[in-house]
């Protein structure tokens, strides 16, 4: 891929892949799901969902796995408006793009 | 490097940040750990290449930068900061003017037990905590408790073996004020019958009463004294063998342990 993912694409992948699981997914799966579409280091996930965590895009409860409390992520109300708003853009900004590409269609 | 060594160094590098966001940072991690299953430890720590990246990066978001700065490709999250790789974290952080004496002079011990405490989580972090006593503390705290005792315990043991010695001793001035009354007492009736016989030419009846009283008096003079001088023998060793006892039995007790 020669193409960048921006800050604001990561955030928009990484609440639609958490939105995907009506019960919240953990961190692990989240970045194998992410990096089944783009690739991203390991290391770039946790600073992201923190992020989203902290602008309450996302609200995280532990649930308790195997003896243990893992830590499940979850989109929120306010999350899923900011992802409907991501599509839109990505919509309008990717049919530009697919028609300036494909179509040769003069802008 | 193993995962253990990871995340301690990384909860040592992050140090500095609040302890929350610590607290949030290590829980991922470790749950990222624990998820990805011990067959692909090694390639997780591969992929996250080193603790220093991992806490630059969230250090960087914590300073709102990583927007300015980062910048996500196709071989992952670049960052010009980062680059120098084989430089570490800390002397970056000095360069770049920040403080770098908690990376260097960091406290890998208390890192490692903050490790373990998010690794076996709430419920088992009681099993876990060490003996909080050692060789050295104990030592410690003997010498310490022998400062204090020395001020304090002196002259408490000296009031006590005084009181001790006190109410032995008033113990024995009773008994021989008990024989010096007792012989008080004979001598009295000696007294009062050698008045008696004097007075018996002047006056009969008073010197016979007299003589009466006198012998009586000596009499029971004699019995108490002879009494009190037989108590005093059974007592007095007594209470001797007592006070004795009652000074030695610290050292005794202390023969015994």
């Amino acid at each position: 891929m020669v193409f960048n993912t921006g800050a604001a694409l990561l955030d928009a992948i990484v609440l639609a892949v958490v939105s995907r699981e009506k019960e919240g997914t953990y961190g692990y799966k989240i970045t194998q799901d992410v990096r089944t579409t783009i690739e991203v280091s390991e290391s770039t996930l946790y600073p992201v969902l923190r992020r989203l965590q902290k602008d309450e895009c996302l609200e995280v409860y532990d649930r308790q796995i195997d003896g243990r409390n893992r830590r499940y992520y979850k989109v929120t109300v306010r999350g899923m408006a900011q992802l409907d708003l991501y599509r839109a853009e990505w919509k309008s900004y990717s049919i530009k793009i697919n028609e300036l590409f494909e179509g040769g269609v003069a802008v | 490097m193993n995962r253990i060594e990871f995340m301690t160094e990384l909860a040592a590098l992050l140090q500095d940040v609040p302890a929350e966001e610590r607290r949030d940072a290590m829980k991922f991690y470790n749950d990222y750990f624990d998820d990805a299953g011990e067959e692909n430890e090694q390639q997780v720590i591969a992929e996250l290449e080193n603790p220093e990246k991992v806490a630059a990066t969230i250090k960087a978001d914590l300073l709102g930068a990583s927007k300015e700065h980062g910048e996500f490709t196709e071989k992952g999250y670049t960052d010009s900061r980062f680059e120098s790789k084989d430089v570490p974290v800390g002397r970056e952080y000095k360069e770049s003017g920040q403080k770098s004496e908690e990376y260097e002079y960091r406290n890998t011990e208390q890192s490692r037990r903050e490790y373990d405490y998010y690794r076996h989580g709430y419920e088992r972090s009681g099993e876990q905590t060490p003996p909080r006593t050692n060789g050295a503390l104990k030592i410690f705290l003997i010498i310490m408790l022998v400062l204090v005792a020395i001020p304090v315990g002196v002259p408490v043991a000296a009031a006590v073996l005084i009181t001790i010695a006190a109410v032995g001793f008033t113990i024995m001035v009773l008994f021989f004020t008990l024989v010096i009354a007792s012989v008080a007492i004979a001598f009295a009736g000696v007294c009062v019958f050698i008045a008696g016989l004097v007075s018996l030419v002047p006056e009969i009846a008073v010197g016979l009463a007299l003589i009466g009283t006198g012998l009586i008096l000596t009499v029971v003079g004699v019995v108490l004294t002879v009494a009190s001088v037989r108590v005093c023998i059974i007592v007095l060793p007594g209470i001797c063998r007592g006070f004795v006892w009652i000074v030695s039995r610290p050292f005794q007790r202390k023969a015994v342990v």
